[in-house]
C-alpha cells in the first residue's frame, strides 16, 4: 500500500451508499448507549492526574500524615488604623472558625517573643500576638525586629497575607473582608453554565468559518457529527478498557483536534471533486485518494504512541489512549460514517477560492536557500541537544515554576525532641538560607521558636538539654506546641520570597541531614511533575523517534526519518525553548498542547508527502506536484488549523484556569506546527526528492519538464 | 554653663550603665538538683503530671501571678507538669507575712491560688516553722543564684 497505489473502491462506495441510513443510525445508537453506559467525568484540575503518580504524596499517606490545600488571600487597605487592626485580626479569626480551615498563617498568627519586667526581679518570657497588641505598639514591635514579617505585611501596612491551610478549597465568599482583596480560584470544579456558554460560542464561529470557506452548511454539520461522534467513542472506550473514569477537561481537545483534521482530509476531497465529477464519482475520489495517507497516519499514532500505553502513569497513558482512539475512531468514521452521511448532499460551490495562496508558496518555495534551511535544521538540532542536556543533565533545570510570597509545608518524623535533633533542623535551616539566600523570606520550625525562646530567656545561656526543656515548656505554657509539632512529627513551614520551586524541591528531595515529607498539595505537584519531567520527556522524545523510523518505512526512505523526526520535532523543541526562557511551569495543559501539536504535525506530513512523491512518481514536475499537494492537503491543514488557533484563542478568555492555559498553548503550538507544515516540510520534501536523479539514470527525458 | 555640666555627668552616667547587665552565676544543674531535692519538703505541690519543675515565686510579684494564674487555669499543663512551688519573696515586695500565710494554712495550695488567681490577700505573722522553711528556700536560692521570679528549674 504505497503512496502510488489507487485502491479500488467502487464495490465498497456502492455497500456505502446502500446500507448508509443503517450505518448512521447504527453510529447514532452506539454513541448513544456508550454514552449512557460508560460515562466518564470530566474536572478542570490536574491536580488529581499528578497526584495519582507521586512516590512523594504515598510516602506522605505511608507515615499518615494529612496533606493540606494551601491558599493565599492577599488583603489591601488604604489606612492601618485602630479599626482596621481590629477588622484584619477579626478576618484571621473568622478564616480560623470557616469549616475545613487547619490553620492561618499571618501577621496575627505570629507569636512575638519578648522578656517582660516589672522591675524589682520580677521577670517573665512573654509570647504575645501581634493581634494583642495596639496598632503604635505592633508598628513599634516589628521596626524593632526589623521586619521579619515580610511575607506577611508590607507596603507600609497596606497589604496583608493570610495562608490559609485546610483540608480542601477554602469558600471565603461569605466573609466580610476589609479593603479590596486578592483569592486563590478554585479551579477544581468546572463551572458547566460558563463552559457551554463558550462551547456555544465556539460552534458559532465554527459555521461562520466553514460558510465563509465551503459556502455550505454540510460542511459544519458533518464535521459537528463526525466530531461529537470520534469524542464520545474515545472517551467511552477509555473508561471501559482502563477503567479510569476521570478524565481532564482539556484532553477533549485532543480528539476535537484530531478528528477535526482527519475530517477535513476527507471532506475536502469530496467537496473539490463536485467540481469536475459527480457527487458519487466524488465520494470514490474521496476514498481512494485519502484513504490511504489517512490509514497510515492512523498506523503512525498507534505504534508511535503504542508503548506509551503501557507506561505506568495515569497522564501519559491517558494522553496516549486518547491520541490513538480519536485517530482511530476518527479514521473508522471518515470511511463509513462520513461517505453514508455525504451521499445524500450535492454542493453547489465546489470551487474553492483560496487556491492561489499554493501557488505562491510553491513559487517561494522552489526558489529555496538551501544553507538557510540547513542552517535553521542545524539551529533547531542545538536547541535539541541543549533542552536534553538541561533535562538529563546533572540537575534538572529545564522546567522553571517560579513562585512569589509563597509557601511550602513539611513534616519531619522524630522518636524524641532532643537537642541532637533540633541541630539536625537547625542545620537544616542554615544549609536551606545558605543554599538560596534571599529567596527564601524564613523557615518557621522548631529550631527558630526554641532559638527565639532561649535567646529571650534570662535564665538560659546557650542551647542545652536544660534550656531545651525550658523553651518547651513555654512552648506548652503559651499554646505553642500544637502549632510546631505533633506526637509524631514536627512542622516546617519555608515562606518563599521569590524563587524557582522546582529548584527548591530538588534540592529537598536530595537533602540527606533529615527525613522529610511534603504535606502541602502544591509542593506535591511540584515534586510529581519535577519526578515525572524526565519520564514525560523521554516519552515524547521516543514518541517522535518511532514515528520518524515509521514515517521512513511508510516512504521506503532513509531521508523520510529525518523528515519525519525533524518535522513533528521543530513545533515542540521551538515551543520548549519558549517556555523555558518565559520560565512558564510545566502543566498538563501544556503536555496536552503537545500531543495537539504531535498529531498534527504527523498527520500534516504522511498527507503531505504522501501527495508530493504520489505526483512525482507519476511524473509531474516538482513545480506542479508542491501545487498539487498544496491543494489537496495543505488547504485542509491550513483551514483545520485557523479553526482549530481560533477556538483556542477564544478558550483563553474563558477565565476558566485550566482552559485559558490549554487555548494558549495550543494556539501557540498549533500556529507553530501549521508553520513547519508550510514553510519547512514542503522544503525539506524538496530537498531530499530523488525522482530527478532517478529519471537522468534511466536515461529518460523526464515526461513533464 | 552649669546646665551643660549637669547634662555632661548626666550623659556620662547614663553611658556608663545602660549597658551593664548583671551578671548572674549560673549553678549547673547537677550541682542545683541535691540543693532543689533538699527542700523538697518544703515545696506546695500543684499539678499531677510525670515532669517535675521547682518554681520559685513570691505571691505578690505581678509575673508569678501571671505564670500561677496561667497554669492553674491551663488543665493540659496540670496534668503534663508537677509544679514544686517555692515561695521566695523579691525583698521590695514585702511578701514575707503573705507567705507566712500560705505556708501555714491548712491547705496552702488552696491559700495560694486564692492569693495569686483570686486576688484575695492574706497576712500572717507567721510561727518558728513557717520561718525555717523561708530560710531554708533562702539559703537555697541564693546559691542557686535565683534573681527573677517566677524562676523555673526542669527536672530531666
Amino acid at each position: 500500500m504505497m503512496y502510488y497505489d489507487t485502491p479500488d473502491v467502487n464495490r465498497y462506495v456502492d455497500v456505502i451508499i446502500k446500507y448508509r441510513l443503517q450505518i448512521i443510525s447504527f453510529y447514532l445508537l452506539l454513541v448513544v448507549i456508550m454514552g449512557t453506559v460508560y460515562t466518564p467525568r470530566f474536572l478542570s484540575s490536574d491536580a488529581l492526574f499528578w497526584l495519582k503518580d507521586s512516590k512523594q504524596l504515598e510516602q506522605t499517606q505511608a507515615k499518615q500524615f494529612e496533606t493540606h490545600h494551601l491558599s493565599k488571600l492577599i488583603v489591601r487597605i488604604d489606612t492601618f488604623d485602630e479599626k482596621m487592626h481590629q477588622s484584619l485580626k477579626t478576618l484571621h479569626d473568622e478564616l480560623i472558625d470557616l469549616e475545613g480551615v487547619q490553620k492561618v498563617y499571618s501577621l496575627f498568627s505570629n507569636d512575638l517573643v519578648e522578656t517582660k519586667n516589672s522591675g524589682d526581679d520580677s521577670e517573665m518570657l512573654t509570647v504575645i500576638n501581634a493581634g494583642d497588641l495596639d496598632t503604635f505598639g505592633l508598628r513599634k514591635l516589628l521596626k524593632e525586629l526589623h521586619n521579619d514579617y515580610g511575607n506577611v505585611v508590607e507596603d507600609e501596612y497596606k497589604t496583608f497575607y493570610y495562608f490559609i491551610s485546610g483540608e480542601k478549597f477554602i469558600d471565603i465568599s461569605n466573609l466580610n473582608i476589609p479593603g479590596t482583596y486578592d483569592y486563590d480560584v478554585n479551579d477544581g470544579e468546572i463551572n458547566w453554565y460558563l463552559l457551554s456558554s463558550y462551547l456555544l460560542a465556539g460552534l458559532l464561529i465554527i459555521v461562520f468559518m466553514f460558510q465563509l470557506l465551503f459556502r455550505s452548511n454540510v460542511a459544519f454539520f458533518s464535521a459537528l457529527l463526525g466530531i461529537t461522534f470520534s469524542t464520545v467513542l474515545t472517551f467511552t472506550i477509555i473508561v471501559m478498557i482502563t477503567g479510569l473514569e476521570t478524565i481532564h477537561i482539556s484532553m477533549l481537545f485532543i480528539t476535537i483536534s484530531i478528528a477535526l483534521v482527519d475530517f477535513l482530509f476527507f471532506y475536502y476531497r469530496w467537496h473539490v471533486s463536485q467540481y469536475k465529477v459527480n457527487r458519487h464519482n466524488a465520494l470514490i475520489k474521496m476514498l481512494n485518494r485519502s484513504m490511504l495517507p489517512a490509514m497510515w497516519t492512523s498506523i503512525l499514532t498507534v505504534l508511535g504512541l503504542g508503548s506509551l500505553v503501557f507506561i505506568d502513569s495515569d497522564i501519559i497513558r491517558l494522553l496516549s489512549l486518547s491520541m490513538i482512539l480519536s485517530s482511530v475512531i476518527g479514521y473508522l468514521l471518515n470511511l463509513t460514517f462520513l461517505p453514508a452521511l455525504l451521499s445524500y448532499f450535492e454542493i453547489e460551490h465546489a470551487h474553492v477560492p483560496y487556491v492561489k495562496l499554493g501557488y505562491i508558496l510553491t513559487f517561494r518555495e522552489l526558489r529555496y536557500n538551501k544553507k538557510f534551511l540547513l542552517g535553521f535544521l542545524g539551529f533547531t538540532y542545538i536547541l535539541l541537544a541543549f533542552a536534553a542536556y538541561l533535562i538529563y543533565g546533572e540537575s534538572n533545570s529545564f522546567f522553571k515554576l517560579n513562585v512569589k510570597n509563597e509557601q511550602i509545608e513539611l513534616k519531619i518524623p522524630y522518636n524524641q525532641i532532643d537537642l541532637p535533633f533540633v541541630h539536625s533542623i537547625e542545620k537544616f535551616t542554615e544549609a536551606l538560607e545558605e543554599r538560596f539566600e534571599d529567596d527564601i523570606e524564613d523557615v518557621v520550625s522548631l529550631s527558630t521558636i526554641v532559638n527565639s525562646l532561649n535567646n529571650s530567656n534570662t535564665q538560659t545561656e546557650v542551647l542545652d538539654e536544660e534550656a531545651l526543656s525550658q523553651a518547651l515548656f513555654y512552648m506548652d505554657l503559651y499554646g505553642l506546641s500544637e502549632k510546631y509539632f505533633d506526637e509524631s512529627a514536627i512542622n516546617i513551614v519555608i515562606n518563599l520570597s521569590d524563587i524557582n520551586k522546582v529548584e527548591l524541591i530538588e534540592w529537598l528531595l536530595h537533602y540527606k541531614g533529615i527525613e522529610l515529607y511534603f504535606i502541602d498539595s502544591a509542593t506535591l505537584i511540584g515534586s510529581a511533575k519535577y519526578n515525572q519531567t524526565v519520564l514525560l520527556t523521554s516519552s515524547l522524545f521516543f514518541a517522535l523517534l518511532i514515528i520518524g523510523l515509521i514515517t521512513g518505512w511508510i516512504f521506503h526512505s532513509k531521508a523520510m526519518v529525518l523528515v519525519g523526526f525533524t518535522v513533528n520535532a521543530i513545533p515542540i523543541v521551538w515551543f520548549g525553548m519558549i517556555v523555558n526562557f518565559l520560565a512558564i511551569p510545566l502543566s498538563l495543559e501544556m503536555l496536552i498542547a503537545m500531543t495537539i501539536s504531535l498529531g498534527l504535525a504527523s498527520d500534516a506530513t504522511i498527507h503531505f508527502a504522501f501527495k508530493y512523491f504520489r505526483f512525482r512518481y507519476f511524473g509531474r514536475t516538482r513545480k506542479h506536484a508542491l501545487e498539487k499537494m498544496y491543494f489537496y492537503s495543505g488547504i485542509p491543514v491550513i483551514i483545520g488549523s485557523v479553526i482549530l488557533i481560533t477556538v483556542f484563542l477564544m478558550l483563553y478568555f474563558t477565565q476558566i484556569h485550566s482552559l485559558e492555559l490549554i487555548g494558549l498553548y495550543s494556539a501557540s503550538l498549533i500556529l507553530l506546527s501549521l508553520l513547519t507544515d508550510l514553510f519547512v516540510l514542503p522544503v525539506m520534501l524538496l530537498l531530499i526528492d530523488k525522482f530527478q536523479v532517478k529519471w537522468e539514470k534511466l536515461s529518460c527525458p523526464y515526461p513533464y519538464n | 554653663m552649669i546646665k551643660a555640666i549637669i547634662l555632661t555627668l548626666f550623659l556620662m552616667d547614663t553611658m556608663l550603665f545602660a549597658n551593664e547587665q548583671t551578671a548572674h552565676k549560673h549553678l549547673s544543674y547537677e550541682l542545683s538538683l541535691p540543693l532543689l531535692q533538699s527542700i523538697h519538703n518544703d515545696a506546695i505541690i500543684l499539678g499531677n503530671g510525670k515532669k517535675f519543675l521547682y518554681v520559685f515565686i513570691d505571691p505578690l510579684c505581678p509575673y508569678s501571678r501571671k505564670f500561677i494564674t496561667m497554669v492553674s487555669k491551663n488543665p493540659k499543663m496540670l496534668s503534663k507538669y508537677q509544679y514544686r512551688i517555692l515561695l521566695y519573696s523579691i525583698p521590695h515586695m514585702e511578701s514575707t507575712e503573705v507567705v507566712s500565710a500560705i505556708y501555714i494554712s491548712p491547705n496552702p495550695v488552696e491559700t495560694l491560688l486564692q492569693i495569686m488567681v483570686e486576688d484575695k490577700v492574706l497576712y500572717d505573722k507567721g510561727n518558728v516553722m513557717t520561718k525555717a522553711k523561708v530560710n531554708r528556700i533562702d539559703a537555697v536560692a541564693k546559691k542557686i543564684d535565683v534573681y527573677k521570679r517566677p524562676y523555673i528549674f526542669i527536672m530531666k
